[in-house]
């Protein structure tokens, strides 16, 4: 890497540092470390929002899926806007006015302190390895695609981001998040820039989306109704919906962002800032996947990205000999693609295009299957693209602004899941069930060191998670089993004064068994599974709620 | 919060179903834009 480059990033990393540790004075007492004094501009609150939800993995997978699928994945997001709307209705007002420092708090109120117990560790379990997998998934790509130690990587971005969480508190969270989304901002223009520079002189944007469109890579909305299909307009709307509900408004790491607001308006209009941003974002992000794809149109690509596992094959005959396939099939696809670009009537031309880019493809089908045989699992390379485009093409100075661009999505999301972790221990926990009357610096010590200890159990999991791949999906899809189920036990607390404590109880703990069994006994797409688990949650805990009142009519419910 | 800062609260901003309607409307167009420009290159 060229000197303007790790100049880049350094100067990243000390101003990031520099900037959370000096908010430090502002975090002397313990409503001010976890919830800045509930002082802070809606427009800070709802970058943190964003710069929370966008984790270095989803700033390069999502170019890498864009890539590989085109653009569908967008649908994902269509759900968002309208769970804002619902959550500034409902848990914005419902959580800023009961005062409490975590969601999980203001279960107890509603219900008992077994329900709030049993969601709070589930948050810390699932949020505590999701940290270390936010933190491992990044590291490991730098520490591939750049030849990095991986142990290095996870220390730097693991432990900057714990000294200013740990020191700073929830101020820092988010003031560090609104630079971070400024370096994100700029480097995603800048990338757009370089790529679009790079194309063939006679070849024009609207050609480029033109050639994209051809490949398959423009499809934005599938309206069929297939819940096998993990992103289609109805999963999107109504699953997309239910987890953003899910995330936004029973994840500590969120309910934390709104209840630092001024006030419930301030509160509300951050939310909305994401229902505006985050799908014009979320489009920006995949278009530059897309116009990487363009790129490579006329620019051969490698025939694997992941460098590792081109390297356990590449000195194998049949490899050698799909390389040198894939060269021909190249040379013939971006001939065509250049026919199509200068082609009056594109008819033939298009037709054209499409055969050669599947005779591509089949190449690489063939060369993904000859991984899977040499390593024992599916070949899955779409999140080395976008970090391999940039190390290969990108200019000094740009490599440097989009690596401090990984590291600043991946912090923003790490400190805010810590500042969410520390307050959940500390106050679920510690305050309520070990020392309840204590002085405020003895709570802000606590606090601290709860910050800093699940900063380096993060970077553990990192290390850990490194090495063992099938980690990272066991830690997703504990979450995805949680999260609807947790949003059904809120429902059941906001929505219906019936509910009684060991129906939210149970229920929950239904709702997880049933998500559990419909991901093993079922295919379909993940994005159902907070719709299960919800409705379980309220229909059980309803219906043991009801029958526990008949049995106890001196239960006055609440 | 006491009930008279929040009814200062409320009062503070009384059309919050017109900005949740806007917000409505806005992502319904955005999706029908995503909609008709994924059409006109596929």
């Amino acid at each position: 890497m060229h000197w303007l480059d790790w100049a880049i990033v350094a100067a990243y990393l000390i101003y990031i540092v520099y900037d959370g540790l000096r908010l430090t004075k502002k975090s002397n007492e313990v409503e001010g470390y976890f919830l800045a004094n509930r002082s802070l501009p809606w427009w800070a609150v709802g970058l943190s929002v964003i710069a929370t939800q966008l984790s270095a993995i989803t700033l390069v997978g999502t170019t890498g899926q864009a890539y590989a699928d085109g653009m569908r994945f967008i649908q994902f997001y269509f759900g968002l806007p309208f769970a804002m709307v619902i959550l500034c209705m409902t848990a914005v007002p419902f959580f800023y006015r009961a005062k409490v420092y975590t969601a999980y708090e203001y279960l107890e109120r509603r219900f008992d302190a077994k329900t709030r117990a049993l969601t709070s560790f589930f948050f810390l379990i699932s949020r505590g390895l999701a940290c270390g997998v936010i933190v491992a998934a990044p590291s490991v790509i730098l520490s591939i695609v750049f030849g990095w130690n991986e142990l290095a990587t996870v220390l730097v971005m693991g432990l900057s981001t714990t000294l200013y969480t740990m020191f700073g508190g929830v101020q820092a969270v988010t003031w560090t998040d609104v630079k971070q989304m400024v370096v994100i901002f700029v480097g995603l223009g800048v990338i757009l820039f370089v790529i679009v520079g790079q194309f063939p002189d006679s070849v024009s944007i609207g050609e480029a989306v033109s050639l994209a469109g051809a490949a398959g890579r423009m499809k934005t909305v599938d309206a069929s109704f297939n819940a096998n299909e993990t992103y289609t307009l109805w999963s999107g709307l109504i699953g997309g919906m239910f987890l953003a509900l899910s995330y936004f408004g029973c994840d500590q790491s969120q309910v934390q962002r709104f209840l630092t607001a001024r006030s419930v308006s301030e509160g509300r209009t951050s939310l909305l800032m994401s229902a505006f941003v985050k799908i014009p974002m979320q489009v920006l992000i995949l278009f530059i996947g897309v116009m990487v794809f363009v790129f490579y149109q006329f620019v051969q690509p490698p025939l694997i990205f992941k460098s590792d596992d081109r390297a356990r094959v590449e000195q194998r005959a049949e490899y050698q000999r799909l390389n040198a396939e894939y060269a021909q099939a190249f040379d013939a696809r971006r001939q065509a693609a250049r026919d199509f670009a200068d082609a009056a009537d594109q008819g033939d031309a298009r037709q054209s295009f499409i055969a050669a880019s599947d005779r591509m493809n089949d190449v690489r089908k063939r060369a993904s299957d000859l991984v899977k045989n040499e390593t024992g699992k599916p070949l899955n390379d779409v999140n080395y693209v976008f970090p391999t485009f940039v190390t290969t093409y990108a200019p000094a100075g740009v490599i440097g602004l989009i690596i401090a661009a990984i590291f600043a999505a991946a912090m923003s999301s790490i400190s805010a899941e810590l500042a969410a972790l520390s307050t959940a221990t500390v106050m679920d926990f510690y305050r309520r069930h070990f020392r309840a009357e204590a002085p405020d610096a003895h709570y802000l010590m606590v606090s601290k060191l709860a910050t800093g200890f699940w900063g380096l159990f993060a970077c553990g999991v990192a290390l850990y998670a490194g090495r063992l791949g099938s980690l990272i999906e066991v830690v997703n899809k504990f979450g995805s089993y949680f999260y609807g189920s947790l949003l059904g036990v809120f429902a059941l607390a906001i929505g219906t004064r019936r509910a009684t404590g060991n129906g939210a109880f149970f229920g929950l703990l239904a709702g997880m068994v049933s998500v559990a069994l419909v991901a093993r006994y079922s295919k379909i797409s993940f994005l159902w599974y907070n719709v299960v688990g919800c409705v379980v949650v309220v229909a059980v805990g309803m219906l043991l709620s009801l029958l526990g009142k008949k049995s106890n009519p001196f239960d006055k419910g609440h | 919060m006491n009930e008279s800062t929040q009814r200062d609260e409320e009062r503070e901003y009384p059309h919050w179903n017109r900005v949740y309607i806007t917000v409505i409307i806005y992502t319904i167009c955005l999706i029908i834009g995503l909609w008709l420009f994924s059409r006109m290159f596929q």
